[in-house]
C-alpha cells in the first residue's frame, strides 16, 4: 500500500516536471517568435526582400515567406507580392499562391506571369485532389488561367507549353497539339517545337 | 526793467507788461502782473509707454502753455526736440518721442510757454528704452546636411522664431564664403551650397539673425564631400522567364536609368527621372525567355551630371524542356535513367509494367522523385523485376512550376541468373534468462537484392547442419533473423541461405558461433539482488 503511494507520488512528480518543461519550451518558442517579428519589423521593406531572396536561394522557403510577409506589411509591392506568390507555391500552399498571384492581376502587374503562375498552382492544387470532381474543377480552372494569360501576352511562352502538357495529361492530344502551333506560329519559340516533337514521338524502345 | 512817463489813459498790456493804473499828467509806475508768470509744472514729467523706439513723456502744467520735450543720450546735452511748440493751448502735455534707440537712457527736459512767452524748463530727467528682443533665435531642428551631389549640399534648419538664414563655409576656414537669404525672416531655412570641389573637406556654420538683430551663430560641422556619382552593388535577380529585377546603388542620390537589350546597342530603356535616390530597383518585363540581355545602368544627379555604370549581361530563364532522354546500365533489376533539362527543374519519374511472366504485373504503375531543381539528372531505378518490360517517362517544374514532359522510353530488364550477395554478416549472442537459460544467436545480413533467406546450423565447429530456421518469406535487403536456445558454452556453425524473386539461390560461407556460458556479469548480480529485494512488487 505504501509503496504504490509512492509510485504514484513517483508518476505525479514525473507529470509535473513534463508540464513544467513543456511550458519552459513553449516560453522560448513565443519569446523567439517575438524576437524575430521585432527585429524584423526595425527593416525596410527592401532589407526584408533582399533577406527572402536570399532565403529562396538556400531553399529556405517557410522563412522566406515570414520575410516576405513583413515586408508587404511595410509596403505593397507588385516584386514582393510576385516572390511571395512563387514562394507559397513552392510551399504547396496552393490556396494562398493563388490569391497573391490574383492580387497581382488585380493591381495589373505582371499580369500574364501572374495568371501562369496561378495556372500551375491549380494544376498542382488539383494533382493533390482525391475527390475526382474537385480535381476536375482545378484542372478547368488551370486551363483557363493559362488561356488568360495567353489572351494578356500572346507571346508568353510558357503558358502555351504548361497548357499543352495539362491537355496531353488530361488525354486531349489534339487540343494540345493546336495549342502548340499556335505558339510556335505566334512566338517562334523552337522549345515549343520540341515539346510537340515530344508529345508526338512514340516510346523509344531500348533494346 | 525800466519805468517809463504815461501818455495816454488807455489801458494797454503787453505779452510781458501790463499797466494797473495811470495818473494824467504824473507819473505812472510800471509793475509786473501774473502774466509775467511762467508755467509751472503742476504734475510730472512723467514717461509712459515705454516701447523700443518710443516713449510718451507727460506733464502738467498749471496754464495753457505748450508742449516740447527735449532729448539726447547725454547728460545736458539734449539735442533733439519734439513736442508743440507754437500751441499753447494745454494744461496737460503729452509728447511722444519716436526713432529712439532701444535700451538705451534718455536724458530730457520739459519746455511750456505760455500765451505770454513765459517760458517753463524743467530740471533734467532720464528715462531708458525697453531693450526688446535680446534673445538670439533658438534651433528646434537641423541643422540637416544633404548631400545632393558630389558638388552640392543642402543644408536645413528650423528656428524657434523668424529669423534670415545665413551659412558660412569654406575649405580652410569657415568664413571663406557665406551664403543665404539675409532679407527674408523665415522659421525654415534652406541654403544649397553649389560649386563645391567633390572628395573634399568643407567647414560650415549657420546663422540666424531675428528682427532684433539677435545672432544665433552654431558650432562648426565638417562636411566631407563624396566623390562624383557611382554606381555599386549592382544585383540581377528574381530572374523569370520574362522578367528580371535590377538593384544598385549610388554614392549619392541620382534618378534611375536601365538601358537593356539583346544587343550591346541596347533599344530599351527604363528612365525614371521622378525623384533621386541612393537605392534603385527596376523590374524589366516583358523580355523573352531563355535570352541574354545586355544591361547599363545609370542616372543623373541633382545638379544633371550623369553616371553610367559598367555594362552587364544576363539571361533570362528558359523553359523547362527535356531531352537526351536514356537508360543505361540496365540489368535484371535496376536501370539508370539519365536526362536534361534546359532550365532547372525537380524530378518525377513514372514508371509502368508493359510486359512480364507474371500477368498480375502487367499495368502496374509506380512513381519516383525529389524536388531538389537540377539540370542534370540521373536517377537509378532499383528493384525491378528482371525480364520485364517497363515504359518511363520523366517530368519535372521549375521554381514557377512550368512544367517539362520527357517521351516515353521503353526498356526490359534481363533475365536474372545471378543469386543475390549476401553481405555484411554481423552476429551477436544473448542468454535467455528464463527457465531453460539458453543461449540465442542474433544474426544481421544484408541482400544486394530483395530476396528471402534462411538459416542452416548444427553443433560443432564442423559437420551437417541438423537444424534449419525457416524461410523468412520476406522480400527484402536487410536482414535480421534470430538462432534460439542454443546451448551455453558450446560452439555451432551456420550458413545463411538466401533466395531472390528470380528463385537464384545463394548460400554463404560457414560461420562458427560460441554460444557463451551463463553469464554472470555485475548487471546480473545488482538485478538479481534487485529481484530478491524487490520481489514483493510482482504481488502488486
Amino acid at each position: 500500500m505504501r509503496s504504490k503511494r509512492f509510485l504514484i507520488t513517483g508518476a505525479i512528480l514525473i507529470v509535473i516536471i513534463l508540464i513544467v518543461a513543456a511550458g519552459f519550451l513553449a516560453l522560448i518558442s513565443v519569446r523567439l517568435q517575438q524576437r524575430f517579428s521585432q527585429s524584423a519589423t526595425n527593416y525596410s521593406g527592401n532589407e526584408l526582400y533582399s533577406r527572402a531572396v536570399a532565403q529562396v536561394d538556400s531553399g529556405n522557403y517557410k522563412s522566406a515567406e515570414e520575410y516576405l510577409q513583413q515586408a508587404l506589411q511595410k509596403q505593397e509591392d507588385p516584386t514582393y507580392r510576385n516572390q511571395l506568390a512563387v514562394v507559397q507555391y513552392r510551399l504547396q500552399k496552393y490556396p494562398e499562391a493563388v490569391a497573391s498571384y490574383q492580387q497581382l492581376i488585380d493591381e495589373k502587374q505582371d499580369v500574364a506571369f501572374a495568371w501562369n503562375g496561378m495556372g500551375n498552382a491549380y494544376r498542382d492544387w488539383a494533382d493533390q485532389d482525391k475527390d475526382q470532381a474537385q480535381k476536375s474543377a482545378h484542372q478547368d480552372l488551370a486551363v483557363s488561367a493559362y488561356r488568360s494569360s495567353l489572351q494578356e501576352d500572346a507571346h508568353y511562352v510558357a503558358a502555351y507549353s504548361n497548357l499543352a502538357l495539362l491537355l496531353n495529361g488530361e488525354g486531349n492530344t489534339k487540343d494540345a497539339l493546336t495549342t502548340l502551333d499556335v505558339g510556335i506560329a505566334k512566338t517562334q519559340e523552337p522549345a515549343l517545337q520540341k515539346i510537340k516533337d515530344s508529345l508526338q514521338a512514340t516510346p523509344a524502345v531500348v533494346q | 526793467m525800466v519805468a517809463q512817463p504815461a501818455l495816454a489813459a488807455t489801458k494797454f498790456t503787453s505779452p510781458s507788461y501790463s499797466v494797473d493804473s495811470v495818473i494824467f499828467g504824473g507819473t505812472g509806475v510800471l509793475q509786473i502782473s501774473s502774466l509775467n508768470v511762467p508755467p509751472i509744472i503742476t504734475s510730472g514729467p512723467t514717461v509712459t509707454d515705454i516701447k523700443t523706439d518710443s516713449v510718451v513723456v507727460n506733464w502738467e502744467t498749471d496754464k495753457p502753455s505748450s508742449s516740447v520735450v527735449e532729448f539726447g543720450t547725454a547728460s545736458g546735452v539734449e539735442d533733439q526736440q519734439a513736442g508743440q511748440l507754437t500751441s499753447p493751448t494745454f494744461t496737460t502735455h503729452t509728447v511722444t518721442l519716436n526713432t529712439l534707440k532701444k535700451g538705451t537712457i534718455y536724458f530730457y527736459k520739459v519746455y511750456s510757454a505760455d500765451v505770454y512767452g513765459n517760458v517753463m524748463l524743467s530740471v533734467e530727467h532720464t528715462f531708458t528704452t525697453d531693450p526688446g528682443d535680446v534673445n538670439p533665435p533658438k534651433i528646434v531642428a537641423g541643422p540637416v546636411v544633404t548631400i545632393n551631389t558630389s558638388s552640392s549640399v543642402t543644408i536645413t534648419w528650423e528656428t524657434d522664431e523668424l529669423a534670415n538664414t545665413l551659412v558660412d563655409y569654406g575649405l580652410t576656414n569657415v568664413t571663406e564664403s557665406s551664403t543665404g537669404h539675409l532679407e527674408d525672416l523665415t522659421l525654415l531655412h534652406t541654403v544649397q551650397l553649389s560649386n563645391l570641389l567633390p572628395s573634399h573637406t568643407y567647414s560650415m556654420r549657420i546663422q540666424s539673425q531675428d528682427a532684433s538683430a539677435n545672432t544665433y551663430t552654431g558650432p562648426i560641422q565638417i562636411i566631407q564631400m563624396p566623390n562624383v556619382a557611382t554606381i555599386t552593388d549592382v544585383k540581377v535577380s528574381d530572374i523569370t522567364l520574362n522578367s528580371a529585377l535590377v538593384e544598385w546603388k549610388t554614392t549619392i542620390p541620382t534618378t534611375t536609368k536601365v538601358q537593356y537589350g539583346k544587343t550591346q546597342s541596347y533599344g530599351s530603356v527604363s528612365d525614371d527621372t521622378s525623384s533621386h535616390s541612393q537605392n534603385h530597383l527596376v523590374r524589366l518585363s516583358g523580355l523573352d525567355n531563355g535570352t541574354s540581355y545586355y544591361l547599363r545602368l545609370g542616372g543623373q544627379d541633382e545638379s544633371g551630371s550623369d553616371v553610367t555604370s559598367d555594362e552587364y549581361l544576363f539571361k533570362t530563364v528558359i523553359l523547362p524542356v527535356i531531352s537526351d532522354f536514356k537508360t543505361s546500365e540496365v540489368n535484371s533489376s535496376t536501370a539508370t535513367l539519365t536526362w536534361t533539362s534546359s532550365s532547372d527543374i525537380d524530378q518525377l519519374i513514372r514508371t509502368e509494367v508493359t510486359k512480364s511472366d507474371d500477368p498480375g504485373q502487367v499495368g502496374h504503375k509506380s512513381t519516383a522523385g525529389d524536388d531538389k531543381l537540377t539540370s542534370a539528372h540521373t536517377f537509378q531505378l532499383t528493384d525491378l523485376n528482371s525480364g520485364t518490360s517497363y515504359c518511363a517517362s520523366v517530368s519535372g517544374k521549375d521554381v514557377f512550376g512550368n512544367q517539362a514532359v520527357s517521351p516515353q522510353i521503353c526498356f526490359t530488364t534481363t533475365p536474372d541468373v545471378i543469386p543475390p550477395d549476401i553481405q555484411d554478416i554481423k552476429t551477436d549472442t544473448s542468454v535467455d534468462l528464463g527457465a531453460k537459460q539458453t543461449v540465442q544467436v542474433l544474426v544481421s545480413f544484408g541482400l544486394s537484392e530483395l530476396g528471402t533467406s534462411a538459416i542452416e546450423y548444427g553443433e560443432g565447429a564442423t559437420g551437417p547442419y541438423a537444424t534449419t530456421l525457416p524461410d523468412d518469406g520476406q522480400i527484402s535487403r536487410s536482414k535480421f533473423m534470430v538462432i534460439p536456445g542454443l546451448k551455453p558454452g558450446q560452439s555451432y556453425h551456420f550458413r545463411i541461405n538466401a533466395k531472390d524473386r528470380s528463385g537464384n539461390v545463394a548460400h554463404s560461407s560457414d560461420y562458427l558461433v560460441l554460444a557463451p556460458s551463463r553469464p554472470v556479469s555485475l548487471f546480473d548480480l545488482i538485478f538479481g539482488q534487485v529481484q530478491q529485494n524487490f520481489g514483493w512488487l510482482n504481488k502488486l
